[in-house]
């Protein structure tokens, strides 16, 4: 009996169990959906690359497996700490505060020599400084330590957070921030790396010490962009015709720095031709550069690219990985030439 | 004489699963595992954090097997837990006896709350994350609400499949 009674009970757990596992299946698909799996470290590259890219394509590293989706209402901005005047912000409350719109283009500390971890938008909000000036910094403040909704944290010097083009942006291209990209708010930090342009921020603090946040923890130093260039077009490995006309492309960027000068290679880096800057509007955006190019002999050419920045430093050669201030080197492509 | 096993365990394992999942798509509560990532990860330092995600094959590799085998894991350690659960509460207990007593009731809540507390200490600073955008103090009690409703499930559904299961066996 009491076997007989034990398999009913299995079969009957069995079917329970089945139940909670198809329930859970289907919650965990949700989430999947929802998940940063289908454009978490997606690179932009190549001929289609826009001036301002636009907001589907903009670059997206994050920490998150499933990145939040904040609800407007229940989303606040606190700023706290060593101020006189501690204060919250709504959503609402941040429409009637002057707004700027801005340019700036974002890179990804671990973007690569050549990678396509770098976009760049434009962005509307309010300008830092004004909300920091109206919480009124008490003596001694020194840093500003950023929170998310979703855990994340980073600080910076409070001087850089006063800095004219530092905003706590709400719009990106004309339109509301995405859930990838901030929303309900996010800081645009120019001139550092992107991890700094803190998203679906929720509590800015005043702090006098020196505590760090997620990524700075564990020792990334993202404070300043490393000028670098990249070659678009041709892409890596592509064939040419000897005497066709070609343009090589690509982008160049230096932080806050702008660009002032691109030169591209077609031997190696024995010599250089300055590029034609196309499209750089402002020192926080990056620079599309083109160059014209007829190779006259078949045979196999090495492309090089580097840049200048705005403060006439030109882009290190010293080839380094990401870590843990950002790569630098020049980026090289092979390309055929047929005759 | 059969004994239930593994079967409560994973039972609870699997309703906690449920609601915990349901917490994270309606109301935004992150799930432990991103609990335990956030409180963990800044410790690691940038090159053993960068030679990690290389050998799980990426950040995004890392993520996705983070995703699912957490709740894989999630579902091992309800069996293991199950397991040793029944294995003590059947010991020296003959097949007649009540399923369960007053005693086992207690210890079994006891040791969630235990469970809890030292969960809530140890993932405080990570607690103040919610995925909705609640404001950091009260996603922090949500989060530490979340985490007792949890452990309260699993605790709830050993007993109650445990008790389940042996009553079958008596009738």
């Amino acid at each position: 009996m009491s076997e007989r009674g034990l398999t009913r009970g299995r079969f009957v757990a069995g079917a329970a169990g089945g139940a909670l596992a198809l329930a859970s299946g289907g919650l965990i698909e949700v989430l999947r959906r929802r998940s940063a799996f289908g454009y978490d470290g997606q690179e932009l590259l190549g001929g289609t690359l826009q001036p301002v890219t636009p907001t589907d394509d903009f670059y997206v590293v994050t920490k998150n497996l499933v990145d939040p989706r904040v609800d407007r209402d229940a989303w606040r901005l606190e700023i706290s700490g060593l101020v006189e005047r501690p204060r919250t912000l709504r959503f609402e409350d941040l429409g009637s505060l002057p707004s700027v719109e801005q340019e700036t283009t974002l890179e990804c500390i671990s973007n690569g020599v050549g990678g396509g971890l770098l976009s760049n938008a434009v962005w509307a909000g309010v300008p830092l400084r004004a909300l920091i000036e109206e919480a009124g910094p008490k003596r001694g403040a020194k840093r500003l330590f950023f929170h998310a909704a979703d855990g994340f944290t980073h600080s910076t010097p409070l001087e850089r957070g006063m800095q004219r083009t530092t905003l706590l942006a709400v719009r990106m291209n004309g339109e509301l921030l995405t859930d990838r990209h901030g929303f309900p708010a996010r800081l645009i930090v120019p001139g550092a790396y992107g991890e700094l342009s803190v998203k679906w921020i929720d509590r800015i603090e005043l702090i006098d010490d020196g505590r760090k946040g997620y990524y700075e923890q564990q020792g990334w130093r993202a404070e300043r962009v490393h000028t670098m260039s990249r070659i678009d077009l041709p892409a890596e490995g592509k064939a040419l015709r000897a005497s066709a006309p070609a343009t090589l492309r690509g982008v160049a960027f230096a932080g806050d720095r702008g660009i002032a000068r691109v030169e591209a290679s077609t031997d190696g880096g024995r010599s250089w031709r300055r590029a034609k800057l196309d499209y750089a509007p402002s020192k926080l955006t990056w620079a599309l550069w083109s160059l014209p190019w007829a190779p006259r002999e078949p045979g196999t050419y090495e492309l090089v690219v580097r840049a200048t920045d705005g403060e006439g430093e030109l882009q290190s050669t010293v080839e380094d990985n990401s870590v843990p201030d950002g790569a630098s080197g020049l980026h090289r492509i092979a390309v055929t030439v047929q005759a | 004489m059969k004994r239930p096993g593994a079967l409560p365990g994973l039972l609870a394992a699997l309703a906690t699963t449920l609601v915990m999942l349901l917490l994270r798509v309606v109301l935004g509560v992150p799930l432990p595992f991103e609990l335990v990532s956030d409180r963990f990860l800044p410790f690691v330092p940038v090159e053993g954090f960068v030679t990690g995600l290389g050998v799980f094959g990426g950040a995004l590799l890392a993520k996705q097997i983070g995703f699912y085998g957490s709740f894989l894991g999630q579902l091992l350690i309800g069996v293991a837990l199950g397991g040793l659960f029944v294995r003590l509460l059947s010991r020296g207990r003959g097949a007649g006896a009540a399923p369960l007593t007053r005693r086992a009731i207690v210890v079994t809540f006891g040791a969630a709350a235990a469970v809890w507390l030292v969960t809530v200490v140890v993932l405080w600073p990570a607690l103040r994350s919610n995925y909705g955008g609640l404001p950091p103090e009260r996603a922090a009690l949500l989060s530490a609400a979340g985490l007792l409703v949890l452990l309260g499930v699993f605790a709830a559904s050993l007993l109650g499949a445990y008790a389940a299961l042996r009553e079958r066996e008596r009738s």
